[in-house]
């Protein structure tokens, strides 16, 4: 049986070598002091990524399973894209700070579609989930969640923290669903596929987490870490769709 | 002796239609074709053929999905069949999966093989005793025996001896009574059939015990 020390030590320099691209990319951007090359990145990943979903899914020929889930996930990038565009035109090339907002509400709502890509593969598989799997699910969030708020309330923030929390949830709550979906599939053929993405969405929580703390004291810059998590976790995602393709 | 694909059993020939439609419907034409690949070259035998063989596709699937490759197995087998009733003598089934009860349901509504079918009802024939007994044109009485066969509509029930003496294959109709239900364009197929058939399929028993 393949465990996750084990998949690690197989399957880790691909996905290392697109880390050090991910902040390669963010570096790039920091040092040039161009704002515009680290945006359009930030708005050009997810796009990428559900474009790759999209092709992934006519490669299973939109079947109901691995078709239609990669479709989800796609969908979820897709709105994620939609999120940053209004994040690039209204606040950053119009200065119009009210419709962060919008971007936010968009970003949010593409967290059910990557949980629902997680959740059609799982309940495919497997009828019921055993108590790792349940542990895994409602021990991740919940310790993400805590952690986070512990760190909240030693920074002694204002109201401002309440309307980050959702995001840390949904964020870590995909964290949660992707151990379980890593733990469910770490027998089968797909196990490397579903390494890479369980990398994927790690960085991808991560990033969530340093912005929104660095948002919640408002002290968010492009110059900023969670980019350059959020660059490589999308570049990462396009690399598990790829193994995921090749895999089977 | 006849050809090892004649010999399998109906219920199984009826899962191995309806398995290439529903793994395609969930995973896609391409995860189908790599079992089917590795079933190949494995064992140098077709996916219908190794339904037949059950141990040898589980192999194979569990080779793809792990332990998750019973819990497929059951949903492929449910999702084609479910078993309603089972008595000593006769089962009732219901087929489920659109292509499958689709094939079937043509078979009966064609002349000529409903006048195989309805011969083979009451009296197990041999292949050649059948087609001289339909009336029909040898040929194509021939391509429709052994269209009725592929879909699981004919199974060998007993043997005989041909007029120079080679022991051959009796062949009866596996359905014993069916009611044609056609809902939204997709037609299910509630049939009785012989529950030896049922007790004698590789894919029922596995299923069926595993999920015990």
């Amino acid at each position: 049986m393949l465990t996750f020390y084990g998949e690690l030590k197989r399957s880790y320099k691909i996905p290392a070598v697109i880390l050090v691209a991910g902040v390669g990319i963010y570096l790039a951007g920091t040092v040039a002091d161009t704002t515009m090359f680290t945006r359009v990145t930030l708005v050009a990943a997810p796009a990428a990524v559900s474009i790759s979903c999209f092709l992934t899914s006519k490669v299973y020929g939109h079947s109901r399973v691995f078709g239609r889930s990669c479709m989800l996930l796609g969908t979820g990038y897709a709105v994620t894209f939609a999120g940053e565009m209004a994040y690039f035109y209204y606040v950053d090339h119009l200065r119009l700070a009210e419709y962060a907002a919008l971007g936010d509400a968009l970003i949010f709502s593409g967290y059910p579609f990557m949980m629902a890509h997680i959740v059609v593969n799982v309940r495919y598989f497997v009828e019921r989930l055993g108590a790792v799997q349940k542990l895994l699910l409602a021990g991740i969030p919940g310790f993400v969640l805590a952690g986070y708020c512990l760190v909240l309330i030693g920074t002694h923030v204002g109201d401002s923290a309440y309307y980050y929390i959702p995001f840390v949830f949904s964020s870590s709550i995909l964290l949660g669903l992707a151990a379980v979906a890593f733990s469910t599939f770490r027998q089968t053929i797909l196990i490397s596929a579903w390494f890479v993405l369980l990398v994927g969405i790690t960085l991808g929580t991560m990033g969530d987490i340093l912005y929104n703390y660095a948002s919640t004291l408002g002290a968010y810059s492009f110059g900023d870490f969670s980019n350059a998590l959020w660059i490589a976790s999308s570049l990462i995602m396009i690399y598990a769709l790829h193994k995921h393709r090749k895999s089977i | 002796m006849p050809a090892k694909h004649l010999l399998m059993n109906p219920l199984d020939r009826i899962v191995a239609n309806g398995m290439r439609a529903v793994l395609e419907e969930d995973l896609g034409r391409t995860v189908y074709r790599r079992i089917e690949k590795e079933v190949h070259d494995m064992y140098g035998i077709s996916v219908p053929e190794a339904v037949g063989d059950f141990a040898k596709l589980d192999l194979v699937m569990r080779k793809f999905f792990g332990r998750h490759a019973s819990n497929i197995e059951s949903k492929i087998f449910k999702r084609v069949l479910s078993v309603e009733k089972i008595t000593k003598a006769e089962s009732s089934i219901t087929i489920k999966d659109p292509a499958v009860a689709n094939a079937i349901f043509e078979s009966y509504g064609d002349p000529a093989k409903k006048a195989i079918l309805d011969l083979l009802r009451s009296e197990s024939r041999s292949i050649p005793e059948t087609i001289a007994a339909s009336g029909l044109p040898k040929a194509s009485a021939y391509k429709m025996v052994k269209e009725l066969i592929r879909d699981g509509l004919l199974a060998i029930n007993g043997f005989t001896s041909a007029s120079d003496g080679r022991k051959v294959s009796k062949y009866a109709s596996t359905i014993d009574k069916a009611v044609f239900e056609v809902r939204d364009q997709h037609v299910s197929i509630i049939a009785s059939i012989q529950s030896k058939f049922l007790r004698d399929s590789y894919a029922f028993n596995s299923i069926h015990v595993g999920a015990k």
